[in-house]
């Protein structure tokens, strides 16, 4: 009774991590952090604004160091 | 039914394995960990899951997965010394059946510790690693704690899953891994992205170390209690509220010795004692018999050169027949007795050489994450503060493990060495992330930006 209750509880746990990992995009690489937009307060007018163009059109930001995504 | 699940749960992670390679991986930590083909008698009894496993795990890395790898480091390297050397002295071992049997577990042991830091190439691996290890272990030390706790155990009494006194289901060695790994699943509960922090994995966390506790009262394993000892010690480095922790801690014991069974104290009463205690007695001629024994053998007798021992020594006992206080020596004689101490394992087994690269293993795993600490410490990155609690938390481990490894012969124990191939991995990816910080341009004032993957980082 304790050993299938130790078993069913760990083997659970360890089906769930493996199906978890298969669905997770930064499993085979540590997620490179997003392309952000230049970091402002949001104001209605921004809100209001039309879509970002490209991004080729769009300002070069240096790659961000942020929040620990980092490029693998 | 058990020996169906078991088989029915290695195929569907062998079968998810075909999508995500690593999962091959995680597969082998768990076999070698769990050992489920020990309670088989069917298709894993039959089969060597262990070696179908390490052969996919290879393959797969080698031409299916789609990773990051680290690079290849001295450390892996010296495993891999260790490995040809120990393959050297089976070769001409004292007991060349008795080696060779032991010779067909470690290899595999130290070959996947070199192998083990390739395949970690991401943060989410080493988490995923990490935590197959905690749970693997953990379906034996819960299964422990909980007999424990309802009445069970005893020294040799604590019957796990099977009846098979080797690997992880030998008393003393669970003892001394269950509480090296408190500190890994302290560090899952807190910093993992796989079970984000919420009040079910504290839940189970709190179980989880409550069993890793209770082991060593199962088992009566001395060497748990000294175990248990040091972490509380070590953990006060990185607690918070020092006060408090010393004070939970001394309530905790205040509550809990009362309700240890007499059978358990009066074990640990012989620690203070051990001219009187046998089997601390037989330890202790053993070391010496090693000493002049590699005094004679520079390189060893190979695995097993302690059925070569003859010892004589003394016990001393408390003189009941008479009414004058005092003891009595006996004389005692005994041969072929285990080194029960990793250290004279190595010495007895692999001589001078092998004893120097596996210290050299071992410490430079301590420095390396001590730098590690040192070099993290201070940033706000949600990252490094992961990694750096990570580095704390092997770094604990291996310390317990080094402490227990005094009066156990583990030196081999895969799961020791599966650690050593976390650290390698930690240290590797940590530095592959700070080279490419640095090829980047300088980062704007921080802003507040989390990062996708850790999210649970700032819990």
């Amino acid at each position: 009774m304790i050993d299938d209750f130790a078993i069913l509880l760990t083997h659970v746990l360890l089906a769930v991590t493996c199906w978890r990992l298969m669905a997770r995009s930064d499993l085979d690489f540590d997620a490179a952090p997003d392309a952000p937009t230049a970091p402002g307060p949001e104001t209605p007018a921004d809100s209001a604004a039309p879509p970002a163009p490209p991004p080729a059109v769009r300002p070069v930001v240096p790659a961000l160091n942020i929040g620990g995504g980092r490029r693998a | 039914m058990l020996d169906l699940a078991l088989t029915g749960f290695l195929l569907g992670m062998l079968v998810m394995g075909l999508k995500r390679p690593f999962i091959w991986v995680l597969a082998y930590l768990y076999v070698d960990i769990f050992a489920p083909q020990r309670m088989s008698y069917g298709i894993l009894a039959a089969i060597q899951p262990s070696l179908i496993v390490f052969v996919l795990s290879v393959l797969g890395w080698l031409t299916l997965d789609h990773k990051a790898s680290n690079k290849f480091s001295w450390r892996q390297g010296l495993i891999l010394a260790l490995l040809v050397y120990c393959g050297i002295t089976t070769l001409f071992a004292d007991f060349p059946d008795h080696a060779a049997d032991k010779w067909s577990w470690v290899w595999k042991s130290l070959l996947f510790a070199a192998f083990l830091p390739m395949t970690l190439g991401s943060r989410l691996r080493i988490e995923g690693a990490a935590l197959t290890m905690v749970l693997a272990a953990g379906a034996i030390i819960i299964d422990g704690g909980i007999k424990t706790a309802t009445g069970g155990g005893g020294y040799g009494e604590l019957h796990l899953f099977v009846n098979n006194n080797t690997g992880l289901y030998e008393g003393s060695t669970l003892s001394a891994v269950a509480i090296s790994i408190i500190p890994l699943a302290l560090w899952l509960a807190r910093y993992g992205t796989i079970f984000p922090t919420d009040a079910r994995v504290k839940l189970f966390t709190a179980g989880l170390v409550f069993a890793c506790l209770l082991i060593p009262v199962g088992t009566a394993a001395r060497t748990g209690l000294v175990c248990a000892g040091l972490l509380g010690l070590m953990m006060l480095r990185s607690v918070k509220r020092r006060g408090l922790y010393i004070g939970l801690i001394a309530a905790g014991a205040m509550i809990a010795i009362p309700l240890l069974p007499s059978s358990y104290t009066n074990r640990m009463n012989t620690i203070n004692n051990a001219k009187a205690d046998e089997s601390a007695s037989t330890r202790l001629a053993v070391w010496a018999w090693t000493i002049d024994y590699a005094g004679s053998h520079p390189f060893g007798g190979g695995f097993d050169a302690f059925r070569g021992d003859q010892l004589n020594f003394k016990v001393e006992r408390a003189d009941t027949d008479s009414t004058a206080v005092g003891t009595q020596a006996k004389e005692t004689k005994d041969k072929a007795r285990a080194y029960h101490s990793s250290y004279f394992e190595m010495l007895g087994e692999q001589g001078w050489p092998g004893l120097i690269m596996w210290l050299t293993l071992q410490l430079s795993g301590l420095v390396q994450l001590q730098m590690l600490r040192r070099k993290l410490k201070g940033s706000q990155d949600p990252g490094d503060i992961s990694d750096r609690a990570l580095a704390t938390a092997l770094q604990e481990g291996q310390v317990v493990y080094l402490l227990g490894a005094a009066f156990v012969g583990i030196a081999f124990q895969p799961f020791i060495f599966m650690l050593i191939g976390l650290q390698i991995a930690l240290v590797a990816q940590v530095r592959k992330r700070q080279a490419a910080d640095n090829t980047l341009p300088a980062a704007p004032p921080p802003a507040a930006f989390t990062s996708p993957q850790q999210p649970s980082a700032q819990a």
